[in-house]
């Protein structure tokens, strides 16, 4: 009787959290629709495929005929190609098929066609080589069945000096990316939590400094803490695993910078939105593992359906993926990744005036 | 009418029905003309691709001399081989010279033919055809042998490559390392009658 008395009131203390409630069923279900989508989304039809189509001719109409029934082909001149996988790095890679293919195989001499990469996007280029291979086996079967291969394939990476990547490559700099997340997101949230219970803020709100001052400062802190943390993660994967870390360790400190700059500043508005500490941890996780799932921190971004895509635009961990890959796997320098640091930086100035004006401390 | 007249009028009425026949049998170039626009009617066809090969295979039957190109091609081997070998041989090559040319043909979805002129010599005759695509055109050249009152294709060159010297190239090589056997056993793999077809060089 006692037992089941005890149960009775921590359930009723239950019941009064209603948001914790929610969050309890919401919070799974988010993330296994997200993970559902990724997994059995768009499957290859949603990566984009840039065709050079010089050629014009029938083994040209054929191939794309194979392509267009698994990716989506769009047929563009040379420049556009390279600017949506070497710039845009919208498409992971663009075929070039030469003019004079059709009438070259067709009398049996070879022709040698080009697959110009971006291997930082290595999970959608293995997809892509699958299907030129299914459709070199087409081809193959409408052409001479006696002959040698006559379409050659010759493959050149526009964004660097290696043709392939390892998942390892995708994991730690992700993985590293969303524990920073986390940490700053509990920490930021927790510690302003904590000084209602401490009643720290009823004697900072009687010092001559601004709220934006108290908060700025105190993310000042988290944003050390979380750079030092990321940069570590990185390193142990550079000294564990041997990754790439880019040729240019300024550039990799400032994108470091940028990216814990966003993620500092967005956890204001976290600890905001979640009013009490109870609050924080559903909150904050749903708040970590969407970004993480959306920003591609836990599969290669292009996995994603398109409309997650879409939607992952807006979220910094996308960009601070966009920056980390720059970096280790384009081995880009400064200047190519300033415009993504930059986006970082502003993302953070705009999620802390929003943090800013939604965050109140509870009336003590 | 009189006896006599019966029997002279008699054989002028075979000599003239024969004569009528000769008259409109087809020239080398409204043969082919005539193939190949059945051809284009059943590519251009909304069939499945399967369909289509299958009735290709069957119109050309009665258009490619494949055991003139089979013999042509072993050229110099032909005598490597007994005489089941090259019953054999010049079986599995019908096969495989039909599906080539077929499937090359269905390479073009729409094609449109134009066709040139036909050059006779020795009772033999070439035909020049074209296969025009809305960038470019392919020539396409049918050395045709009489064959009754057809015209059978005995070597077609595209882009002045002849398909025959190709498959000689290709089999001179096979053979300067393979016996006729082992070829006949990579052909009958593909070719047979439960052969898998495939894209891997014999």
């Amino acid at each position: 009787m006692k037992l089941l008395r005890i149960m009775l009131k921590d359930l009723r203390l239950l019941a009064r959290d209603r948001s914790a409630l929610v969050f309890l069923v919401l919070v799974p279900m988010v993330i296994i629709l997200v993970v559902a989508e990724t997994q059995s989304g768009g499957g290859s039809q949603s990566i984009l495929f840039p065709v050079v189509n010089d050629d014009q001719g029938p083994v040209a109409t054929a191939l794309l005929k194979v392509f267009k029934e698994h990716l989506t082909v769009q047929e563009v001149d040379r420049a556009t190609a390279e600017r949506l996988v070497a710039v845009e790095n919208k498409a992971p890679a663009l075929l070039i098929l030469p003019a004079g293919m059709s009438k070259r195989y067709l009398t049996d001499k070879p022709s040698k066609i080009e697959l110009l990469t971006d291997p930082a996007e290595w999970t959608e280029l293995q997809a892509i080589k699958v299907i030129m291979l299914l459709a070199d086996r087409e081809a193959a079967s409408l052409g001479d069945p006696f002959s040698e291969d006559l379409l050659t394939l010759e493959e050149r990476s526009l964004t660097g000096k290696r043709l392939k990547f390892t998942s390892l490559e995708q994991n730690v700099p992700g993985f590293s990316v969303m524990f920073v997340l986390l940490n700053l997101i509990l920490s930021v949230a927790y510690g302003l939590r904590d000084e209602e219970t401490w009643g720290t803020n009823v004697r900072l709100s009687m010092a001559p400094v601004s709220q934006a001052e108290i908060l700025g400062g105190k993310l000042m802190a988290r944003l050390v803490v979380g750079t030092a943390q990321l940069l570590l993660l990185l390193l142990f994967g550079h000294f564990t695993y041997g990754l790439n870390l880019g040729h240019s360790p300024l550039t990799l400190l400032l994108v470091a910078i940028a990216i814990v700059f966003s993620m500092a500043c967005f956890s204001v508005i976290i600890a905001a939105v979640a009013r009490t500490r109870e609050q924080i941890i559903p909150v904050g996780l749903s708040a970590v593992f969407i970004l993480a799932a959306l920003g591609g921190c836990w599969w290669p971004f292009f996995e994603q359906p398109k409309w997650m895509q879409v939607i992952a635009q807006g979220v910094m961990t996308t960009w601070s993926m966009f920056a980390i890959h720059d970096v280790m796997l384009r081995d880009r320098g400064l200047l190519e990744v300033a415009p993504k640091i930059l986006f970082l930086l502003a993302y953070g100035l705009v999620s802390f005036g929003i943090g800013l004006r939604l965050f109140r401390y509870a009336e003590t | 009418m009189s006896t006599v007249a019966r029997v002279w009028v008699a054989p002028l009425w075979l000599m003239a029905l024969v004569w009528a026949g000769a008259a409109h049998a087809a020239t080398p170039l409204e043969y082919t003309r005539s193939t190949l626009e059945q051809a284009r009617a059943i590519v251009a066809n909304d069939r499945p691709h399967n369909e289509k090969l299958a009735a290709l295979s069957e119109l050309l039957k009665g258009f490619l001399d494949t055991d003139t190109m089979g013999r042509d091609a072993l050229d110099k081997h032909w005598t490597q081989f007994s005489a089941a070998q090259q019953k054999e041989f010049l079986a599995l090559f019908r096969e495989l010279f039909q599906r080539t040319y077929v499937q090359k043909l269905l390479l073009f979805q729409k094609p449109d033919f134009a066709y040139g002129g036909e050059t006779l010599s020795d009772g033999k005759a070439t035909v020049d055809t074209k296969i025009i695509t809305p960038r470019d055109e392919f020539a396409v050249t049918y050395q045709v042998r009489p064959a009754g009152d057809r015209w059978l294709a005995t070597d077609i060159k595209i882009e002045d490559m002849s398909l025959t010297a190709n498959f000689r190239r290709q089999l001179d090589r096979l053979l300067s390392k393979s016996s006729p056997e082992e070829v006949l056993g990579r052909m009958r793999k593909k070719y047979g009658p439960n052969g898998a077809g495939g894209d891997e060089d014999l």
